[in-house]
This record gives structure tokens, sequence and C-alpha cells, in this order.
């Protein structure tokens, strides 16, 4: 399992690393009680500053899904399942994307929702 | 005839230091490591080990030098081993600090796995500098109680300094050997970064356990001159041995290796 990095790119390096990780927890890649590499070791394997990785890991802690331990390091938290809330949060941004590009191409909401009836048919 | 001799082992280092890594070098450092060398990590192992060789040459030669000309105040023309040793091992953690250099591009990549002391050194090994930091507190301990702090002589102070300091400065390098930028590549690629963090780190303990060894013994010795010969034969042996020991060992057994 690898984490990657464009430093070229807009996306801050922490929020890259943050986002890499936070996705491959919420998907089980990385199991509940793995442990992830010391601060010092990611921030050398990237190139970056310890602070930068550091602070991907706040964020992590932040958000529940690691926790971090003097001499134990930081291992992923025990996962719980998505709530219909968080369901409903996370479908609800997903629509405003896309009710944010349809805008943009100029179709109507008509149009717009029969190419998500048709999307959710495939 | 002052700057010949002083001169002499520079320019040997220096003849030691350059020309091509032998096939004999790089096959005993495979069997070694147990690594198989392929046409993918073969370049890096070589580069290891010529980079190493150069700083550790210069090392003993700077050592060497500095050793001789020590002496000639008091008239000694002699070859001093533990300035010579002291030099190479400076040159070897200079090494390893010229080895975590590494050039990349804007993107980049990190694999998950957890690097620690424990993936390249068994846990003997791993105690062999906590041993030393002890044994150097007890030499401090005892050349306190043979001396009254007032007439403690400054020599082993001194000694006793030198072995903390190399002590922190292995510690330092050590965890920046197991720290440095691993690259995400093939096995082969892997198993050869593996094995050249093994070597580095038996050669870090095993030095600065050494040093540190000897300077408790020289400590030991300033407080307490009646059994120093005994205590510089036997005790420089056992100290001598420990660190071949620690030296020849191969780490923990690896994926990837044969």
């Amino acid at each position: 399992m690898i984490v990657e990095v464009d430093t070229a790119s807009p996306v801050p390096a922490y929020e890259q690393i943050r986002a890499h990780l936070a996705t491959m927890i919420e998907t089980g890649v990385l199991a509940s009680g793995t442990r992830l590499p010391p601060v010092r070791q990611l921030a050398a394997d990237l190139g970056l500053a310890v602070n930068t990785a550091a602070r991907a890991y706040q964020e992590l802690e932040r958000a529940g899904l690691v926790t971090s331990r003097v001499r134990h390091g930081t291992v992923v938290a025990p996962r719980k399942p998505i709530g219909q809330p968080e369901i409903r949060r996370r479908l609800a941004g997903a629509a405003d994307s896309f009710a944010a590009i349809a805008g943009r191409l100029g179709v109507t909401p008509d149009e717009a929702l029969d190419a998500v009836r048709e999307a959710l048919r495939r | 005839m002052t700057v010949l001799f002083g001169g002499l082992p520079l320019m040997l280092a220096t003849w030691c230091a350059y020309g091509p890594v032998s096939r004999a070098r790089l096959e005993g450092f495979a069997q070694k490591q147990r690594l198989d060398v392929t046409v993918g990590n073969g370049d890096r192992v070589i580069a290891y080990l010529a980079v190493t060789r150069r700083w550790r040459c210069a090392g003993a030669g700077l050592g060497c030098a500095i050793g001789f000309a020590w002496g000639l105040p008091e008239g000694r023309f002699q070859v001093n081993f533990l300035a010579l040793f002291a030099g190479w091992f400076v040159g070897a953690l200079v090494a390893e600090l010229a080895l975590a250099r590494v050039r990349r591009g804007t993107r980049r990549a990190a694999s998950l796995a957890v690097r620690t002391l424990a993936t390249y050194l068994v846990p003997l090994t791993r105690g062999m500098l906590p041993l030393a930091a002890v044994v150097l507190t007890a030499a401090s301990i005892v050349v306190l109680m043979h001396r009254a702090p007032q007439s403690v002589p400054a020599a082993a102070m001194a000694w006793i300094g030198f072995g903390t300091a190399i002590l922190s400065l292995v510690t330092l390098v050590r965890r920046q050997v197991v720290t440095r930028a691993r690259p995400v590549a093939e096995p082969d690629v892997l198993a050869a970064d593996d094995a050249i963090r093994t070597r580095s780190l038996h050669v870090l303990t095993s030095g600065g356990f050494v040093l540190a060894g000897f300077s408790a013994i020289s400590a030991v010795n300033l407080a307490d001159p009646d059994a120093a010969a005994v205590r510089t034969v036997f005790g420089g042996l056992l100290v001598l041995l420990c660190g071949i020991v620690i030296a020849a060992g191969r780490g923990p057994q690896r994926q990837g290796t044969s």
C-alpha cells in the first residue's frame, strides 16, 4: 500500500495525504488496528516537512479515523458503520456537485434528472 | 619528514578510497546480507559500497594523521589505533548522512509499511547501545568513587564525555538511517535497500559500542591506574570481540532475501 503526493498540485500536500489515507480507511483497505508509519518516516519518504505529515495525521485523528498514542504510534481507529445522516450528507454533497455541473452546461432540470435516472438504471 | 609521515596515511586512504568496487566485495556483501544481486539493484549496492568506502577511508586517514600529530610534541612517532578507528567511524557516520540525499520529482510516493530498528536488527544487537550507555554510566560512577569530585582527572571526564557524545551521535544517525527515504520500487530494489540499511545499522552499532567501551576503560584507567594494563588488555579484547560479533550480524530474516 502506498500513498502518493503531487507537490505541483494546488491542493496542499497534507490534504492530499489526508484524503488518500481517509479513503483507504473508509473503504476498508486499511483495516482497523493497522499501524501507520511514523510521521518522520512518511515525511522523509515523500520528501516533505515533518509538520506537513504531522498535520495530515492530526486531521485524520480529528475526524476519528486514527488514534495516536505515545510509544504506540498512529493506528487506524475501529470504524463505525456509516449512519443515515452521513449517507444523506454525502448524497447531498454529490447532488450539489452534479447540479453545479448541469448549470454550467446549460441543461434544463428535466434533462438533468433524465441523465440521473439513466445513470441509476445502468 | 614529519609532513611525510603525517601525509602518508592520507595518501594511503586516498589510494584505498578510489577505484571500482571489486566483484569480490559485492559478492561478499550479497552473501552476508542474503541478497540476490540483480540488474535492477546492482547499481544501488555498488554505489552504497563506493560511498561508504570513500568516507570511511577518508575518516581513517584523517584519524591516523591526527593521532600521529598528537604524539609529535612528545617526540612519539607512532600510529594511534584508537584515533584511526575513531576517524574511520566518523567517516562511517558522514557516509550515512551523504547517502540520505535523494533527487525527487513533483510526483512522490511512499509505502505505508512501518520501519523501525526491529526491522533491521535482532533484539541482542538492538540492546548493545543501551548496554554501552550502562557501562559508561558505571565507569563514571567508578571514576567518581575512586577520586573525590574535586580531584577527578579532567582527562577521565573528557573520556566519559567523548563516549556519551559518540552514543548520542550514533543514536541520532541510526534513527536517520531507519527513516531516510525509501523508494517505491520493484521487490529486488527494496531488498537491496533493506540490506543496505541492515549493514549500515550493524556498522554504526558496532562502532559506537567499541568507542564507548574504550572510552569507559580509558576513563577508569585514569582514575585507578593500578590495574590499567589488565583492564586495557582484557576489557579491550572483550569490547573488540563484541564489536566484531555485532558487525558480522545479519539482521532478521526478511521477505525477498534468500
